[in-house]
């Protein structure tokens, strides 16, 4: 009853203000509130006593009730609307929708039939089918999310049977485009359920994004308008949050960044997107640059003039020349990620990676990859996930059977250190030697955890190993000894996935609890905790400099998050089916994710906006790996084919990130601000003189002229259903592709399980 | 609806609650369908993060876990559970077999075996883009499958009368070029090239497809090229490659190797002029006939007794060659000392009779060498009695009865083993050999 109350007070203030004609509390954006409120104001004066009247009568108001009656003449009404209120006990709107809202949208007819939604959802229906072609499409999009509303509205009010029948006459409409969300619907039946379910309360706490042209959308009002169809009327200004669009039609699926249900109104988002972020890649720790820079000398200056005297040389050429591409784009040293001091494996790392660098062959739309497969067998089903150290000498494997299984891919004993080492007693090869297992198998199981594995990542260096499982909880492993160091606990739910920071010490774990979270090896506790996601995080991916993580989720989104900050920097939507794997150009500039359903999409990351979406998958995406210069993706599926992708064809405009420009924008006007502001921290030098690096480039089409070309692109893509991107399909024997990788220099590495 | 509101009743009547009401089982109904969607939902995550296609018990268990749910032991499987069909009057119903399992002899049973050890295995995918055809990836679509498939069509009956169709063998590109390249270095004349192309058939892996396609290649050119005395040794060469190579599989095909190697052993013409030395060639193809015979008697044990009495034939019949004769005694020699002691010795003196008779009628230089080509066969073939009897004391030469030998073994074969050094042991055994088959025969 309080409720109510103050629902009258805050009501009744509107309601006095400007009477039928108040502004609706829950905005759609302006053009339907305007067009909503003009249609009302033509609405006769004696419907708008009726409905008072019928309001005073709810709220127990006699006296104000009486007064009204006789000064309207009304008397006469009392018995019908009585009944009516009295027959319709949930008919009250929801908690959310205000009084002004109730009244405007009130229709005396509908309040009371219980078939009202059927009716006037059907005629909806036969109106759009009749419809302009031009228009169809939109119109249908918007038809969704209404036919959602009306059901679950049904439901809350406990009509269940008429629910049922609602979605056996309309249900088979939505299942093309929403046959996952129309599957759960359909489970639903009395109204505790509506209350509880994930989806339903997602669907009653968001708005869904729409977008439409501008005749489309007035003739959809017109119609509702004219029909007096007050309860759906009520589900689009409630629920929908609509975009209108000038020009000629516009598609809206769930594909575009601002359709669907997303948790922010798009106002949201594009804040969310225009976030300043630093992409450049990590500077290198001048300990370790001196240190290459030495060992390459002493080699290149030896007496004795041989081979590895003139490779060393001539690595020293290349390190410099990287070194000044490097410069361009790398980050301040203080803003980059903290890490530990090197430890001289760096040094060994970063010469190895010249020598892979002079190695690598170029890869492009006419080059393709080689790639290796390595296939395993006799799994039965268990495996779980897999993947390859970066030198190629590891390959992992994490199964159901809780256990991790490591086998050298050179064939080599692995042999682990036993007890501890005095440093003092070694002075040879052999005493290392003596020090380690006898063992001559060229594999090893880790055995620990005490639930599934699901993911495993090893770092840069093949020193660790790490891998989160069904138990909670995370582990670390020595590659050393093949023991486990640390269990990490903190999630509350099984752990998805896990991975490294390129750099290693870092490694980010995403989980059931819609958390991601970040963590150094040398904390037991988060550092981070990563929350956002509206369901399960799937994946979780580190940013070449590792100052973002990437995730992906059940949700449908994929989102970046500043490591430093905590926060969440970009919001990619878009996807029509969980997200379970992401991939990062190694230049940091591209994000690729892929999932449940089947396409590809490409993001760039400066923008946040989508560059391609790639169809012609026909089993869920299992990984998703870059070529070392960002032109080309492989993708690997359950569909048991690796596939290749064409990637700067269609992103000419992500080379030059949107951001940089508009970092070096706001320096020569605030050149101090980013100084001085502690915040601004992490982004200054993002792109220390980006002014010189980025010149004049072409201007970027309007983000509205880009949506509708993807729009475009989409609906193409889903009629044909291989798009052109498409290079090459490699078809592999009965084997799901579960780990995709490309090395330093260029190969591919796919793993799969062999599965009858 | 899954669950009927009297399927809700009888479940609550099995659990001692009767007779609920009418609005319960309704909302009970409603609520368990709802509740295996969400369970099955949340297990769904957990298939997809296993990457299985297919939702097992585990996943369900898991499910039930993460919401705090105590997991309905038992159904556990490793294998994908199989859902039977039945159909009732009303609806057709899907179940799960559940057999009775007897305990005690459950206990009694042996141990399962220890499940096979995950093991990996590499090749390459892509080379530079391009799929390899090779046996670890699938035929291209469209190419080689359907023909292969509608080949693989099971057998088809017409009129009562089945008939297997003939199974396709497909072969990659791959091993076209290889065999065709095989095949080219093999007439090179550079040796060097051809000893590479026999080492490569030697100890190449992945070579299994072609086997019937050298074994082929053999028997054609020993077919066509009966006057060449190099390419037959080439031919030779190739099947003994093939056999020593640890990976191939050769026993299928040994039937359709040994006509060949028999060929040219007893062939009465292996070359252009008789000048030639196809003699070595007998030799290489008595050696190989040989061991085919040793590795492959144990499952076969009527090979050697064939190949035994073919070579006999050859070897008794006056009418065939020298040469032949040649090429039957070197392989029955080969055969080993039970063959020559049961088969060539008590024919020995008969075949010398008849090969003096020839050596003598004729002033042929070509017979004469062939002829003296046979003798030092039998010799050799008189030296495997000698080989396997150590203990037999060496006669001396002059205390060697010469006429003894002569009488066993035939006068010019016994002047000729008395010319060799190891005279005295030669007899010694051939004498003790024909001892035994003699002793042998009277008591039969």
């Amino acid at each position: 009853m309080s409720n109510r109350k103050a629902e009258w007070t805050e009501g009744g203030s509107d309601n006095s203000a400007g009477g039928a004609g108040s502004v609706p509390s829950v905005n759609t954006q302006g053009a339907a509130a305007g067009h909503a409120n003009g249609g009302a104001r033509q609405g006769s004066q004696k419907h708008i006593e009726k409905v008072v009247l019928h309001y005073l009568k709810r709220k127990g108001y006699r006296g104000a009730e009486n007064a009204l009656r006789s000064d309207a003449k009304l008397i006469g009404q009392e018995s019908t609307l009585g009944d009516l209120a009295q027959a319709f006990p949930g008919s009250e709107v929801g908690s959310d929708a205000s009084v002004p809202n109730w009244i405007l949208f009130y229709n005396e007819s509908e309040e009371g039939n219980p078939d009202a939604y059927n009716q006037s959802y059907g005629e909806l229906r036969r109106w759009i089918d009749s419809s302009l072609d031009v228009y169809k499409h939109e119109l249908y999009a918007a038809s969704y999310p209404v036919f959602v509303h009306s059901y679950l509205d049904l439901l809350m009010r406990g009509l269940s049977g008429k629910a049922t029948e609602f979605m056996k006459r309309y249900g088979s409409d939505h299942i093309v485009h929403h046959g996952k969300v129309i599957a759960v619907l359909k489970t639903l039946t009395t109204k505790a359920h509506v209350e509880e379910n994930a989806l339903s309360r997602l669907y009653r706490d968001n708005k869904y994004g729409i977008r439409m042209t501008r005749v489309g959308f007035e003739l959809l009002l017109a119609f509702l308008q004219d029909h007096h169809y007050t309860l759906l009327m009520r589900t689009v200004n409630q629920h929908l949050n609509i975009r209108t669009v000038d020009g000629g039609a516009a598609v809206s699926s769930e594909a575009d960044a601002d359709v669907g249900i997303t948790g922010h109104t798009q106002s949201q988002l594009d804040h969310f997107n225009s976030q300043d972020i630093a992409l450049g890649s990590v500077p290198l720790d001048p300990f370790v640059r001196d240190e290459v820079e030495r060992t390459l000398q002493g080699e290149a200056g030896r007496m004795v003039k041989d081979a590895t005297a003139k490779e060393a040389s001539e690595l020293l050429d290349t390190f410099a020349k990287v070194r000044q591409e490097n410069a361009a784009s790398a980050l301040s040293a203080d803003d980059a990620m903290p890490m530990p001091p090197p430890r001289g494996v760096e040094v060994a790392q970063q010469i190895a990676d010249l020598k892979a660098l002079r190695k690598r062959v170029k890869l492009g739309p006419a080059a393709l990859p080689s790639i290796c497969m390595y296939t395993l067998h006799n799994t039965s089903n268990s495996l779980t996930c897999a993947t390859v150290s970066d030198d190629l000498s590891l390959m992992a494997g994490g199964f159901s059977e809780s256990y991790v299984k490591i086998w050298s891919l050179k064939n080599e004993p692995l042999r682990g250190f036993v007890g501890t080492i005095n440093p003092m007693s070694i002075n040879s090869e052999e005493d290392v030697d003596s020090i380690r297992e006898k063992t001559s198998e060229p594999y090893r199981k880790l055995v620990g955890h005490s639930g599934a594995v699901f993911g495993l990542d090893i770092s840069f260096d093949s020193k660790y190993l790490i891998s989160c499982s069904e138990d909670k909880t995370t582990r670390l492993w020595s590659l050393d000894t093949y023991t486990n160091v640390v269990c990490y606990k903190g999630h509350n739910y099984p752990v998805w996935d896990v991975a490294f920071s390129p750099q290693g010490f870092y490694f980010a774990t995403a989980s059931h609890d819609r958390t991601a979270r970040l963590w150094s090896c040398d904390h037991v506790h988060a550092l981070r905790i990563f929350a956002g996601h509206l369901a399960d995080v799937n994946c979780v991916r580190f940013h070449p400099n590792s100052k973002y993580v990437v995730t992906g989720s059940c949700d449908k989104s994929v989102r970046l998050w500043d490591v430093q900050r905590g926060s969440c920097v970009r919001v990619f939507t878009g996807h029509t089916g969980s997200v379970d794997t992401v991939a990062i150009s190694p230049d940091g500039r591209i994000m690729a994710s892929a999932g449940e359903d089947q396409t590809i999409s490409v993001w760039d990351l400066g923008s946040g906006r989508r560059m391609d979406t790639l169809t012609g998958h026909t089993g869920p995406v299992y990984s998703l790996a870059f070529s070392q210069e960002g032109t080309l993706l492989l993708s690997g599926s359950a569909d048991e084919t690796v596939r290749s992708w064409d990637i700067k064809r269609s992103s000419s405009a992500s080379e030059h990130p949107i951001v940089v420009q508009r970092r070096a924008d706001q320096q020569e006007s605030a050149p101090d601000a980013a100084a001085t502001d502690p915040d601004a921290m992490d982004v200054d030098g993002a792109e220390p003189n980006g002014t010189s690096a980025s010149p004049k480039q072409p201007p970027l089409p309007s983000s509205a002229e880009a949506k509708k070309r993807d729009a475009a692109g989409i609906w193409k893509a889903k009629r044909t259903t291989e798009s052109e991107a498409l290079l090459k399909t490699w078809r592999t024997k009965s084997t799901p592709v579960y780990s995709l990788m490309t090395t330093k220099r260029n190969l591919a590495v796919a793993i799969g399980a062999f599965t009858l | 609806m899954i669950y009927s509101k009297s399927t809700i009743k009888n479940i609550s009547e099995s659990i001692g609650v009767p007779k609920l009401k009418d609005g319960i089982t309704t909302a009970m109904a409603q609520d368990v369908e709802y509740r295996l969607h969400e369970i099955i939902a949340e297990a769904m995550k957990f298939m997809r993060h296993s990457k299985r296609t297919k939702l097992t018990v585990t996943d369900i268990n898991s499910a039930l876990r993460v919401r705090n749910v105590e997991p309905i032991y038992g159904f556990e499987t490793g294998r994908p559970i199989k859902f039977h069909k039945t159909a009732t009057a009303l609806e057709e119903i899907y179940y799960v077999d559940d057999e009775q399992i007897d305990l005690d002899r459950l206990m009694e049973e042996p141990l399962p075996n220890v499940p096979l050890e995950v093991v990996y295995t590499a090749h390459w995918l892509a080379i530079e883009g391009v799929q390899p055809r090779i046996q670890q990836n699938p035929a291209p679509i469209g190419e080689e499958e359907p023909a292969a498939k509608k080949a693989a069509k099971a057998p088809q009956k017409q009129d009562g009368v089945e008939t297997i169709p003939l199974v396709k063998h497909v072969l990659s590109k791959e091993l076209q070029l290889y065999f065709e390249c095989i095949t080219e270095s093999l007439v090179s004349p550079d040796p060097l090239i051809k000893s590479t192309a026999l080492e490569s058939i030697s100890i190449d892996a992945g070579i299994h497809q072609l086997v019937t396609y050298f074994v082929q290649y053999i028997a054609m050119t020993v077919k066509n090229n009966l006057n060449n005395l190099e390419t037959l040794r080439t031919a030779m060469a190739v099947a003994k490659a093939l056999r020593r190579n640890p990976n191939l599989f050769v026993e299928p095909y040994m039937h359709q190797l040994i006509p060949s190697l028999l060929t040219c052993l007893v062939s009465k013409r292996l070359c252009e002029s008789y000048t030639e030395d196809h003699w070595s060639l007998r030799d290489g193809a008595a050696e190989q006939i040989a061991e085919i015979c040793q590795q492959f008697g144990q499952s076969y044990h009527t090979l050697q007794a064939r190949i035994a009495r073919t070579l006999l034939r050859a070897f008794l019949d006056p009418t065939k060659p020298l040469t032949t004769h040649y090429g039957a005694i070197v392989g029955l020699t080969k055969l080993g000392l039970s063959i020559v002691k049961v088969l060539v010795l008590p024919n020995i003196r008969t075949y010398m009779s008849l090969l003096d008779a020839e050596m003598e009628k004729r002033d042929n230089h070509q017979l004469v060498n062939d002829g003296t080509h046979c003798q030092t066969a039998l010799v050799n073939a008189l030296r495997v009695l000698a080989r396997d009897s150590n203990d037999i004391e060496s006669l001396g030469a002059a205390s060697a009865p010469k006429s003894k030998l002569a009488e066993v073994v035939g006068d010019t074969l016994a002047r000729l083993v008395f010319a060799e050094p190891d005279a005295g042991k030669l007899a010694a055994a051939v004498l003790a050999a024909s001892k035994e088959a003699k002793a042998h025969d009277s008591q039969e």
